[in-house]
C-alpha cells in the first residue's frame, strides 16, 4: 500500500448492537495525507458513525478499516490510531474537562507520560495556532462558545495528530465563531494537516478538496469538489443547493467569471470588481 | 380587521435587581391574509413578542389589539381572544400529551365546546393540508417520525380556525425538505386568509415569503416594512445577528465596489444586472 494513504477503507459495514439495519454499508474509500474531505448527508445518513471509525471509537462489523497502513480492529495499534487521528466533536462543553485553559490543553500530553518541558512547548504550540494564547490562564468557563470549540481542537492538537476529525464542529457556532474555527483549520491544512470535516451547511463543502456524499449509510459520492459542483451531481443526490452556487452556475455559464473561482460570495465579487473595472 | 401593535414595551422582573428591558417601543400590524416574518438575533425580544399577541403576558406600556379588542389581564374577551390568535411555541411537539392522535386534535374544540362531528370534518380537511394519512388519528403522537409530530402539533392549533396564526421558530431542528414542506404549507393558510406570524431568525429563508418583516434589535424596532425595503434599510448598518443571503451580501459588495447593480437577493435579477454592467463597459 502506497504510504501516501492515511485512510483505507474497504466494504465497511457497521451497525450498532441491538439494530439489524446496518448504520453505514459497503464504504470502500481511500483519503491521501494532506486532504480535506468533507462528509455531508441528511440527519441520520451515517455520517458520525464512519467519522468514529476512521479512529477506531468504533470498529467495523464487517470490512477493514486502516489507518496508515493499521487494522484499526488490532487492539495493539488503536491507542495509536488514536494519538495519530484526534476528534472534534459538535458540543465543546462535553470535552473540556480542566478549570483552566492551559490544563485543558497539557491534558492530553500529560496521560502520554511526556516530560515536562516537551509538554510546555506542546502546549504553547497548540494555543498559538489556535490564537488562544492570551487565554492561557483564564478559567475555561469564561471563553466563548467559538473559543471554547477552538481550545477543544488546541486539546487534540496537542497530542500533534496526523489528522484531525470534526463532528458538526461549528454547528452551535454563531457566524463569528465559525470564520474563527475555520481559519485555524485552513491554517492547518496549509501546513500539511489531514482534515475530515463532517458538516450539513453545504457551504462548508467549499473548504474541502475532496466530498464524500453519504445517503441512508451509503457512499453516494465520493471525489473532488470541482466534480460534485459541476453539472447537477448537487441536486441528483438531493442536497440543496445553496443560492452562492446557483449564482455561480449562471455566472459561469455566461462567461462572466473565471473558471476558477470558487462558489463563495466575495470570491465571485472579487472576480467580477477585477474583470468590469479593469 | 387586524392585530394591532402599537408601542409595546416590556419589562421582566420589574422593579427589581434583575429589571431587564425585552421590549422597547416596538410597534407592527399583521391583516388576515398577510404573512409577517418577525427576525432578530438570539435576546432581541421575538418570544416575549409572541407571548404578547395572544395574551399570555400584557404590556408593561403600549397596547396590543386583536380586531378591535384591546388585551389587558383578565379582559372579558380574552378567551375568544385567544381562539382567534393561534400560538405555536418553539418545538410544538414538545406539548403533545394525549395517547391517540386523535385526543390530540380533538382537546381544544371539545374545550371549545365545537360540535364533534364540526370538528371531526374539519380534522380531516387539516389532515388532508398536512398531507397526513387519515390511519394517523389512531396513532400514539410519541410512535410518530419527527416531522409527523410537528405536523400533528400544528394542526391541533389549526383545528382551531384561528384567523391569526403566531409561529415560535417553526422550522427549528427539520431539515431542509421539511422546511420547505412547512413553509408551502403557511402559505396555504395565507392564501386562505390567515394572518400569519413567523419568528426566525433566519431572514434568508422568509425574504421570498412574507409580505412585510419586523426586525428587532435589543428589543428595538430596527426596521419594518415589505422585505425590498427592509433590506435597503439594513443595507449600511445591517442588524445585529442577521445573515443576509450570499447573493444579497454579493450585490451589496458590487455596489460597494461601484458597480451599479441592484440590492437584490434573487440570483436571476443580479447576473441580469451584471450583464448590463459587463456589456456597457467602455471596451
Amino acid at each position: 500500500m502506497a504510504e501516501d494513504k492515511i485512510f483505507s477503507l474497504r466494504d465497511v459495514a457497521f451497525s450498532y448492537p441491538g439494530n439489524d439495519e446496518p448504520a453505514i454499508s459497503g464504504i470502500t474509500m481511500d483519503i491521501n495525507v494532506g486532504w480535506w474531505v468533507a462528509i455531508v448527508g441528511d440527519n441520520g445518513s451515517g455520517k458520525s458513525t464512519l467519522a468514529k471509525l476512521l479512529n477506531a471509537l468504533l470498529i467495523p462489523t464487517r470490512g477493514v478499516c486502516f489507518v496508515l497502513g493499521r487494522d484499526t480492529k488490532d487492539l495493539d495499534v488503536q491507542w495509536d490510531i488514536r494519538r495519530d487521528v484526534c476528534m472534534v466533536f459538535q458540543n465543546p462543553e462535553n470535552q473540556i474537562v480542566a478549570s483552566v485553559v492551559e490544563e485543558e490543553v497539557a491534558f492530553g500530553p500529560e496521560n502520554l507520560g511526556l516530560p515536562s518541558q516537551d509538554i510546555v512547548s506542546r502546549v504553547r504550540w497548540a494555543l498559538e495556532v489556535t490564537g488562544l494564547s492570551e487565554f492561557a490562564k483564564k478559567p475555561t468557563y469564561a471563553l466563548s462558545g467559538g473559543q471554547k470549540q477552538r481550545l477543544a481542537l488546541a486539546g487534540a492538537l496537542a497530542m500533534r495528530p496526523k489528522c484531525i476529525v470534526l463532528d458538526e464542529a461549528t454547528s452551535m457556532l454563531d457566524p463569528e465563531g465559525r470564520k474563527e474555527l475555520t481559519d485555524v483549520l485552513k491554517k492547518l491544512h496549509n501546513e500539511g494537516m489531514t482534515v475530515v470535516t463532517i458538516t450539513h451547511r453545504t457551504e462548508e463543502l467549499l473548504l474541502s478538496d475532496h466530498v464524500a456524499v453519504l445517503s441512508k449509510g451509503r457512499l453516494a459520492f465520493y471525489g473532488k469538489l470541482d466534480e460534485l459542483l459541476s453539472g447537477s451531481t448537487l441536486s441528483k443526490l438531493g442536497i440543496k443547493e445553496p443560492s452562492s452556487f446557483r449564482l455561480w452556475r449562471l455566472l459561469k455559464n455566461k462567461g462572466l467569471i473565471d473558471g476558477n473561482v470558487l462558489p463563495r460570495a466575495e470570491d465571485m465579487a472579487e472576480n467580477l470588481v477585477e474583470k468590469i473595472c479593469l | 380587521m387586524s392585530l394591532e401593535v402599537c408601542n409595546v414595551s416590556y419589562t421582566y422582573h420589574k422593579d427589581t435587581p434583575l429589571e431587564t428591558k425585552s421590549l422597547n417601543d416596538v410597534s407592527f400590524h399583521v391583516e388576515p391574509g398577510e404573512w409577517v416574518a418577525v427576525v432578530g438575533h438570539t435576546g432581541s425580544g421575538k418570544t416575549t413578542l409572541a407571548q404578547m399577541l395572544n395574551g399570555l403576558i400584557f404590556p408593561s406600556s403600549g397596547e396590543v389589539i386583536v380586531d378591535g379588542l384591546k388585551l389587558y389581564p383578565k379582559a372579558p374577551h380574552l378567551k375568544s381572544v385567544r381562539r382567534k390568535v393561534g400560538l405555536a411555541f418553539q418545538y410544538p411537539e414538545h406539548q403533545l400529551f394525549a395517547e391517540t392522535v386523535l385526543d390530540e386534535l380533538m382537546f381544544a374544540p371539545r374545550n371549545f365546546g365545537m360540535p364533534e362531528d364540526e370538528a371531526m370534518a374539519h380534522i380531516k380537511k387539516i389532515l388532508k393540508a398536512f398531507e397526513l394519512d387519515e390511519k394517523i388519528l389512531l396513532k400514539n403522537p410519541f410512535d410518530l417520525s419527527g416531522g409527523q409530530k410537528r405536523k400533528v402539533a400544528l394542526a391541533s392549533i389549526v383545528v382551531m380556525k384561528p384567523v391569526y396564526l403566531v409561529l415560535d421558530e417553526p422550522t427549528a431542528g427539520l431539515d431542509w425538505k421539511g422546511q420547505e414542506m412547512l413553509l408551502s404549507m403557511l402559505k396555504t393558510f395565507k392564501d386562505n386568509g390567515t394572518g400569519i406570524i413567523q419568528i426566525t431568525h433566519d431572514i434568508e429563508m422568509v425574504l421570498d415569503n412574507c409580505d412585510k418583516l419586523l426586525v428587532l434589535e435589543d428589543g428595538r424596532r430596527r426596521s419594518w416594512g415589505p422585505p425590498a425595503h427592509v433590506v435597503e434599510e439594513l443595507a449600511d448598518r445591517p442588524a445585529k445577528g442577521l445573515v443576509f443571503p450570499d447573493v444579497l451580501e454579493m450585490s451589496l459588495s458590487l455596489r460597494r465596489a461601484g458597480l451599479n447593480v441592484s440590492l437584490t437577493w434573487s440570483e436571476e435579477k443580479l447576473v441580469k444586472d451584471i450583464e448590463k454592467e459587463v456589456f456597457s463597459c467602455p471596451s
